[in-house]
């Protein structure tokens, strides 16, 4: 079996226009990247956007990728940056309600009640999913740049330091948003429980 | 410690960003200090319900769209420069599939009370490939026994479980029993693993037994604890147990 390539030989057979190689690095990040976007934006056709461009960004800057930081470091701050460019661009167009999965109204829980737990108990699969809409609701409510921190760390595992380089900010400050984050977010579920 | 100096660290214990000693002073006092205890269970279930909450979105996208726009985009300039390109005949297959085992292989364990990484997910899907990790079918299996405890991460602690076992067969007040051969964890990541609810990361959790270096065990207040760290993988393993460890244990049936 022949050795699996590191993301260093892809960034080095990409930078020569290997577009397989490209696309490896692609398909090894897509989902990762597209689901911090999509945290930050919760809007499924600007976060598949803004995703692609991310990419697009890196492949044409790739050749000035020196491998002094981690390839997913690198294609994280070009996609938390883009986002952030995003919302601001959008700050004053409301989310299209039709790209939340779970809508504000109760039917629109209902509905999905029988897809979600086939033989499950269906009060508690509405509840569950009322508390990922209110989860979803207090993302929103952060800024960009405390959705950025909380969703590198608590999906993507990120460590502070590898954050505070995405971020392009002091460990401390990561820690602080981090906090913040955690607390804005906790208060919510607990008014809603 | 007390909770004035617990609260400050509670979010760099919960990532696994304290070092060695700052760690254990916490791991005790949060295992002694119900509010504290509660302030940690609170940030794992919001954990639980963040990736749930987007994971839930992220699902409903056909990923396959993002190659598909990226391509169509970098298409001419990736053929410019198509001359130097060293694509080779039958290595597509390869490269579309070689990269999940990767990522799946890959993962460094995590977790409330463990490190700071992740399972990996296969990067379509999302999905954990349980098939690569039959260490995490044995935990799986072994996870129940630590279900009553609210917080102390279930999985972990049967793997913890063994190795404190052999812990105290060295300290010849255990029994000597059955207690689980240790599998092997996966080698180290070159990419970096998905952050999940505790209770699937914890099924990383498992360092091989000749990696752990059990830095510290603590029997008092009911409770015993014992933290290792996972050196190939930067892991913090902190794992609590009710029981006291002194007291009778039954005796082997051979």
């Amino acid at each position: 079996m022949s050795a699996e390539r590191t993301d260093w030989d892809l960034v080095r057979l990409a930078g020569d226009g290997d577009r397989d190689a490209f696309r490896e690095l692609v398909e090894r990040y897509q989902r990762r990247v597209l689901a911090v976007v999509m945290g930050m934006l919760h809007d499924r056709e600007a976060a598949l956007d803004v995703t692609q461009e991310t990419f697009i960004k890196a492949f044409r800057s790739i050749g000035r990728f020196k491998g002094d930081a981690s390839f997913y470091t690198w294609i994280y701050r070009i996609a938390v940056n883009l986002a952030i460019d995003y919302q601001r661009r959008e700050w004053r167009r409301p989310i299209v309600e039709n790209n939340r999965p779970f809508a504000d109204s109760n039917e629109d829980v209902l509905d999905r009640i029988g897809d979600e737990t086939p033989g499950g108990d269906p009060f508690q699969a509405a509840k569950d999913s009322e508390l990922r809409a209110r989860v979803r609701e207090a993302i929103d409510e952060l800024t960009p740049d405390h959705k950025a921190v909380i969703l590198l760390r608590e999906l993507e595992g990120l460590s502070y330091e590898e954050i505070s380089r995405v971020m392009q900010c002091s460990k401390g400050t990561v820690m602080s948003r981090l906090h913040y984050a955690r607390k804005k977010l906790q208060r919510r579920l607990k008014e809603f429980s | 410690m007390n909770c004035r100096d617990a609260e400050r660290l509670l979010d760099a214990f919960f990532d696994g960003e304290l070092d060695g000693r700052l760690m254990r002073d916490a791991a005790l006092h949060v295992t002694r200090c119900k509010r504290c205890e509660s302030e940690v269970g609170d940030r794992e279930r919001l954990q639980e319900l963040l990736v749930a909450a987007v994971d839930d979105e992220v699902s409903q996208v056909d990923v396959g769209r993002v190659w598909q726009g990226v391509a169509a985009a970098i298409g001419s300039s990736a053929a410019d420069r198509g001359a130097r390109s060293r694509r080779g005949a039958g290595r597509r297959n390869g490269a579309d599939h070689g990269w999940l085992r990767l990522a799946a292989a890959s993962s460094r364990s995590t977790g409330w009370l463990i490190g700071r990484r992740a399972p990996a997910r296969t990067a379509d899907d999302g999905g954990f490939d349980e098939s690569l990790d039959p260490a995490g079918e044995w935990l799986a299996r072994e996870a129940p026994r630590s279900a009553s405890r609210s917080w102390p991460l279930a999985a972990g602690a049967a793997l913890a479980a063994s190795l404190v076992a052999a812990l105290l067969v060295g300290r010849g007040d255990a029994p000597v029993g059955d207690a689980p051969v240790v599998p092997q964890i996966a080698s180290a990541p070159t990419a970096p693993s998905r952050a999940e609810p505790a209770s699937a990361r914890m099924a990383m959790a498992k360092p091989a037994a000749s990696q752990v270096q059990v830095e510290s065990v603590d029997y008092s207040g009911g409770r015993s604890l014992a933290m290792w760290t996972e050196p190939e993988t930067d892991t913090t393993v902190i794992w609590v147990d009710d029981e006291d460890p002194t007291a009778p244990k039954p005796t082997s049936a051979r």
